[in-house]
């Protein structure tokens, strides 16, 4: 399945996404955003080690402001990748 | 020590000449075949019934063949060196028949080298330059036990004899020399491995001729008439000599002077016998260099042998080092001083530091808060295991032993209680909230005091000073970092605004710059009003617009959603921590997350999130076709592919696809190297282009019978978008690589080409895209693991093609053929993403 941002924008049109300020509707997809990732990444580094632990964090740290820095992220460390599908499809569920 | 097997057979394959069959033979040792010279050696091969124990080994064969060997006219050292190059070959290990097909091969590699023949000259084996040709010296060769050597002496003479300094083999004192560089190494491991011929052994240590006598050589051999031969062999026996001493008080200091230095602070003495120690060490550096110098003058294949460079570097070479001789007597003495010296016991060195370790644990408990979590531990290990460690070792005359007996398992208790006490004091402080609260407000102090400073001119500077106030304005007002129950302290926003007030000739241009920060504190404040400080700007904002548009039921549904999904995720995180039962985990475990979330970009994640929400509320009839035209999806109940409405479509492989693919454009040409495919932002939907190729996308078959019309794009869930969704422009967003349309670039292989210089752009072929997507210093490991996936993958070297044969094909490119670069550049690609090569 693929999504695009036609289908986003339209989504956010409809949800009135688009009827705020550019600064408030990126706040909510912060907020959206923080609830997932951060459950992601808390359950994913509980199945890690403390060594893998640091070394997707520097992984993190050291990609971070890339552009394509997600894709590789999710390509690169599939368990992450797979948690953070997870944390979606629960959002998706809880709505 | 060896296994046998009861059909063992006789290991000699070829050239055996054993008249006697394995099964035929007594197995009593004592009747096995009598040899003593080497031909009598391989004309009766060894059977594995023969030797049925390292006695048996060192009877039958070590000591007879050593024998043999001298008598074929072998030097003693030579008959050594050669035994035990063999042993180094032979391994114990391995069964019978294969050790005595070892021994038999070996001797059948020594008759071939041919008796009588100088063996020097074979370049392997080590020629005796123990043995003089000074009849002088005669006397001190007596001293070999070994009396049947004695022949020997006159045979090596002659060999000797037979060599004019240029002739003589280059390889020979080098050989030696390392043979003889660390004497105590090679006897141990001999005499782990098997009794070596002893008599040789012993006879080369005592045949060294006292170092006293050597200056006085040194005089004779510069007096008289030139001999390169002479400056040769006094150059070798010097080396040996003054080595041997060097080895002997190394092991002598590491024996004496640094065993207890973990314990106690060394006396006088032995600080200067350590320091003297390390410029000793200094100093053979410089003597091995000048002993190579010599070497390399007389080793030299020049014809004319260079007389005066011999001359110089050997006295350079033998002046300096006779005061390093001097120096490792020195030190040799020092050491028996130190060695004299009374030197506390063990017990007391370990008892001072564990009462060290007793007062600063004592110190830490008293300002340690019971409720610290870690309280008991640290408790336990200062107040019962630390005495209990010190009363172990206090045991009258016990102790002592006791202690270097458990010596590492004291040390490890040590250590561990020291690294207890320090980890404790680091979190204690990090947990000392109002220290790091008085941190951020000096250093928030600090940067305001810089920014009263600035003239109004410095704007660059200005604006970079407010970006750190606000971020460290942000920061102390973050939960995360504020524990729960931690007093507020005095960075409030009423001191930010009272800066403000304060500096009213910058408030123009401090507000300009606000209003270019997105999430200013002045913002937020001018349009949602003063709110408690204790709730999250962002939450203000959202709930604010949640009451400007109170009808809109899908975000409202959504934002019921976030507020479900932090009351589950308040609960999930309580659940991790009260396993943890650590509050300062929490804190630290809290800052790590939000560390890791910020780094990455989340509202990529969010929109995910938001789509597949926002799609599991629509209506069902509402479906989303997805076709060769429309990979993008429109809502549109006509063509009905896949239905996103139904919450199982929109699955996880789904999600994982998005995911992975978003900045597909990038991710096409970095996989591809070509052109980008057509791209559709900056249209509109009416006039989008139809050249979107086909999805294949896991799960979900797509029709590709029909194309619909463009006019047939009408949107029919009407009232649901708003008003603008049609002017929406279109967006591209994703573009997945099309196999039908990608075209392989191939590549001729051309004379000469090798797969190295293919993948590192060094042929025609020109330079493969994913070596610029790699870290420079992945290239060499990338290419490697590329070429051992072509080795070991036939599937991928079809693919790619140009390579011939079985063995290693890498290495073996067809000439004429072509090869696909593009299907070298994805394995390439697959490989740096595997092994995580990518820049």
């Amino acid at each position: 399945m693929v999504i695009n941002n036609v289908l986003f924008e339209k989504i956010k049109n409809s949800i009135g996404l688009d009827t705020v300020p550019l600064n408030v509707s990126n706040a909510i997809l912060d907020e959206v955003g923080i609830d997932i990732l951060g459950r992601a990444v808390q359950n994913f580094l509980l199945t890690q080690g403390e060594w893998e632990q640091q070394s997707f964090e520097l992984w993190v740290e050291a990609h971070s402001g890339e552009k394509d820095m997600l894709e590789k992220l999710v390509t690169l460390y599939p368990v992450f990748g797979n948690f953070l599908i997870e944390e979606i499809l629960a959002f998706k569920a809880t709505t | 020590m060896f296994e046998y097997s009861s059909n063992a057979k006789t290991g000699k394959e070829s050239g055996a000449v054993n008249d006697l069959p394995a099964s035929e033979k007594p197995p009593i040792v004592i009747d096995s075949p009598k040899r003593t010279t080497l031909q009598e050696f391989t004309d009766a091969p060894f059977t594995a019934e023969e030797i049925t124990s390292k006695d048996d080994y060192n009877r039958l064969i070590l000591t007879p063949l050593s024998q043999a060997l001298i008598n074929a006219g072998y030097a003693l050292a030579q008959v050594d060196a050669l035994i035990k190059k063999t042993l180094d070959k032979i391994d114990f290990n391995r069964s019978a028949e294969y050790f005595v097909s070892d021994i038999n091969l070996m001797i059948s590699n020594l008759y071939n080298d041919a008796p009588g023949v100088p063996v020097a000259t074979t370049g392997e084996v080590i020629a005796d330059p123990v043995v003089l040709p000074n009849p002088a010296k005669t006397s001190e060769l007596e001293v070999v036990s070994n009396t049947e050597a004695l022949p020997v002496v006159t045979i090596a003479n002659e060999g000797w004899s037979e060599f004019s300094g240029k002739d003589l083999p280059s390889s020979v004192p080098f050989t030696v020399v390392k043979e003889f560089a660390s004497p105590v190494e090679n006897n141990k491991e001999s005499m782990n491995q098997v009794d070596l011929a002893s008599a040789a052994t012993e006879s080369r240590v005592e045949e060294v001729v006292p170092l006293a006598n050597h200056s006085d050589r040194f005089q004779l051999i510069e007096n008289q008439v030139f001999s390169h031969k002479d400056y040769l062999e006094f150059v070798y026996q010097f080396h040996t000599e003054v080595h041997k001493q060097f080895d002997d008080v190394l092991i002598k200091a590491s024996n004496n002077l640094k065993r207890y230095s973990e314990f106690y602070t060394p006396s006088k003495t032995e600080k200067e016998a350590l320091q003297f120690l390390s410029s000793l060490k200094a100093q053979n550096v410089k003597i091995r260099s000048l002993r190579t110098s010599v070497m390399n003058a007389l080793e030299s294949e020049a014809v004319v042998v260079n007389e005066s460079e011999i001359k110089t570097s050997a006295r350079a070479y033998v002046e300096s080092s006779q005061s390093f001789v001097l120096n490792i007597k020195k030190l040799d003495g020092l050491i028996e001083i130190a060695k004299g010296e009374e030197k506390p016991p063990v017990n007391e060195a370990y008892k001072a530091q564990l009462e060290t370790l007793r007062v600063d644990g004592g110190k830490i408990l008293t300002t340690l808060p019971s409720k610290y979590p870690r309280y008991a531990e640290v408790q336990d290990l200062i107040v019962v295991q630390l005495p209990k460690l010190l009363k172990d070792i206090s045991v009258e005359g016990s102790g002592d032993q006791l202690a270097q007996e458990g010596s590492e398992w004291f040390m490890a208790k040590r250590d561990y209680i020291r690294n207890v006490i320090k980890y404790v004091k680091k979190e204690y402080e990090f947990l000392n909230f109002e220290k790091r609260m008085e941190d951020r407000v000096a250093a928030l102090t600090t940067e305001l005091n810089s920014f009263k400073k600035l003239s109004q001119e410095d704007e660059s500077t200005k604006k970079l000073l407010l970006s750190d106030l606000v971020s460290i304005f942000e920061t102390s007002q973050r939960p995360d970092f504020i524990p729960e129950n931690a007093p507020l302290l005095t960075l409030s926003d009423d001191f930010f605004v009272e800066f403000l007030e304060k500096q009213k000739m910058y408030k123009d241009n401090v507000q300009n710059l606000y209003k270019s920060a997105e999430t200013s504190v002045e913002d937020w404040r001018k349009k949602y009003g003063a709110e408690t400080s204790a709730e999250v700007p962002r939450k203000i904002i959202i709930k604010k617009l949640l009451a400007d548009t109170p009808h809109d039921p899908i975000l409202a549904a959504v934002w019921n959603g976030i507020e479900k999904k932090q009351t589950a995720r308040q609960e999930s995180l309580g659940t991790v921590l009260s396993q943890e039962q650590d509050e300062f985990e929490m804190t630290r475990w809290r800052e790590k997350i939000s560390r890791i979330v910020n780094l990455i970009p989340i509202r990529k994640i969010s929109k995910v999130a938001i789509i597949s929400a926002a799609l599991s509320l629509l209506p069902e009839n509402n479906t989303v076709a997805v076709g060769p035209d429309y990979p993008l999806g429109e809502f549109n109940s006509k063509s009905v592919v896949a239905t996103l409405g139904n919450t199982t479509e929109f699955n996880s492989s789904a999600i994982g696809n998005y995911l992975r693919n978003i900045e597909a454009e990038k991710h096409k040409s970095f996989l591809t190297n070509e052109e980008k495919p057509e791209v559709l932002s900056g249209q509109s939907v009416e006039t989008a282009p139809k050249t979107i190729h086909e999805v294949v996308a896991p799960g979900i078959v797509f029709s590709t019978s029909s194309k619909p019309n463009l006019s047939e794009r009408s949107i029919s869930g009407a009232g649901f978008f708003s008003p603008q969704a049609d002017q929406v422009r279109f967006d591209q967003g994703i573009v997945f690589e099309n196999a039908g349309k990608e075209k392989p670039t191939f590549y001729k292989i051309n004379n000469g080409d090798i797969f190295w210089n293919i993948n590192e752009g060094q042929t025609l072929a020109g330079k493969l895209t994913v070596m610029s997507k790699i870290k420079p210093d992945f290239k060499q490991a990338l290419i490697s693991r590329m070429r051992d996936e072509i080795n070991s993958d036939a599937e991928i070297r079809t693919k790619i093609g140009g390579f011939v044969g079985n063995d290693d094909p890498a290495s073996h490119l067809e000439v004429g053929a072509e090869m696909n670069m593009t299907e070298l550049n994805r394995l390439g690609e697959l490989v740096a993403a595997k092994y995580r090569y990518l820049k």
